[in-house]
């Protein structure tokens, strides 16, 4: 059976019987790869801690044919990222990354601008004082690789500049007075929004985490993306919730010191 | 076709975890042959767990009381706490016979993606017992994977909030008995970091 490498972020690991792993990675040239990990629980396992979560690695495996896992056969740690793991609001941010990619991106489908983001943003994310800018900003061009950028350029009806627009998830896009009135999901959006949505979908890998964000446009742009992202996926984005209650929990903690 | 006693036995055999059609079947068949007082005594002894078995009303651990033994042994040390992700975890640390303190069971750790929060955990009587009890030292001792990681960082920044008691996390490293040239990276950096004079 051939040996296969390629470079892999691990996204998720889920505990399969007694000492095995199932391991979830973001491969460039695949997509999101599914595949097991023997004995990968054991203390002395030789993946050691090589298959923890946002690990950026050179995988070894093996495709069985019919099987939908692939065999893991070694991982090689490149990036551990342990300054990530180390601070909590971090590491929540990164594991809503990982989601998005888990969610999002198809299996065994080429990937590589997404991989490219994802390993970018895990690699500013040490260096950001407030994630949330670094975010938003991911989640703007994260869309734009899977196709989902929204027209800001005019209405998305109609084709007509507006001076005012509203922002819907079902049309994609942003929408005019006229056309956003017959609508039932449209979100109020300001200029600055729509002028920093355009500024981050162009923004270049390497410079994502040195973007500041101000609170009140974050919590506007926040509200619209995340709507948007629901709306597209159909389902619940747990570690965002999990993310929000713990900014909302800390936040409070610190206002009582 | 299949009795269906049998089958009834290898439909709930399968609930268990790891255990699929084939072995759930090989299992009833060992079941069915074996003697009947075997049989029946493991089924006995599984009717017994679930009556008797509950979880400690202080730290969250099996028992067979309200109060388990480790909680209402006077001889442990009420001011050192160690805090584990499952109930399994003190089993592995009474078994090394050096900790002397009292436990916390989580039943789990935070997990974003799992939608495991802080309120799917035992943490509020955590807090409880931090206000109620002479707790001088928190040890957190959860797995050190991203989850484990996360629950003790959590809880080292929750704890400070509520008391003036010391938060410890337990060690990370080389296995005892293991190859430094077998180890990987981020295990060897965390050995060295925790280094200590001797």
């Amino acid at each position: 059976m051939p040996l296969y490498d390629s470079e892999a972020v691990v996204l998720r690991t889920v505990d399969f019987k007694e000492a095995d792993k199932i391991v979830t990675f973001l491969t460039p040239g695949h997509g999101r790869l599914s595949g097991l990990a023997r004995g990968a629980k054991r203390l002395r396992s030789r993946f050691g801690a090589s298959l923890e979560v946002l690990t950026h690695g050179r995988l070894v495996y093996f495709d069985r044919q019919g099987k939908n896992l692939i065999g893991i056969n070694h991982f090689d740690v490149l990036r551990s990222f342990q300054g990530i793991r180390e601070d909590l609001m971090q590491s929540a941010s990164c594991q809503y990354l990982a989601e998005l990619a888990m969610r999002f991106v198809p299996e065994r489908e080429a990937a590589p601008e997404c991989f490219a983001l994802l390993l970018g943003a895990l690699g500013q994310m040490e260096a950001v004082k407030d994630p949330e800018a670094l975010l938003r900003i991911y989640e703007i061009q994260f869309l734009g690789l899977l196709g989902y950028a929204p027209r800001l350029d005019a209405c998305v009806q109609c084709g007509r500049k507006a001076a005012a627009y509203g922002f819907s998830s079902k049309q994609g896009g942003l929408v005019c007075g006229s056309c956003g009135s017959a609508l039932k999901d449209v979100a109020s959006v300001s200029r600055g929004v729509i002028h920093f949505w355009r500024k981050a979908s162009d923004l270049a890998v390497n410079r994502i985490g040195r973007i500041g964000l101000d609170g009140r446009l974050n919590g506007e742009l926040k509200q619209i993306l995340h709507r948007y992202l629901l709306y597209l996926l159909g389902r619940e984005i747990r570690s965002f919730t999990f993310l929000e209650r713990l900014r909302k929990e800390f936040g409070s903690l610190r206002a009582a010191r | 076709m299949e009795a269906s006693s049998l089958q009834r036995v290898i439909e709930e055999l399968k609930r268990l975890p790891g255990i699929g059609t084939k072995t759930a079947q090989r299992l009833a068949f060992f079941i069915m042959k074996m003697p009947t007082e075997q049989a029946l005594g493991l089924s006995r002894a599984i009717e017994e767990l679930k009556e008797k078995i509950r979880f400690c009303s202080v730290c969250g651990n099996l028992s067979e009381s309200e109060c388990c033994d480790i909680c209402s042994n006077p001889n442990r040390n009420p001011r050192l706490i160690c805090v584990v992700q499952e109930a399994m975890d003190v089993m592995a640390i009474e078994k090394t016979g050096q900790f002397r303190g009292r436990y916390h069971v989580l039943h789990g750790a935070l997990s974003p993606i799992d939608a495991i929060g802080p309120d799917e955990l035992n943490i509020k009587t955590l807090m409880q017992r931090i206000q109620q009890e002479p707790i001088e030292e928190i040890i957190l001792a959860t797995n050190p994977t991203i989850e484990g990681e996360a629950t003790a960082m959590y809880l080292a920044q929750l704890v400070p909030s509520r008391s003036s008691c010391t938060v410890s996390r337990i060690a990370h490293g080389i296995p005892v008995g293991g190859h430094l040239e077998y180890a990987d990276e981020v295990t060897l950096a965390k050995a060295m970091e925790g280094r200590r004079r001797l």
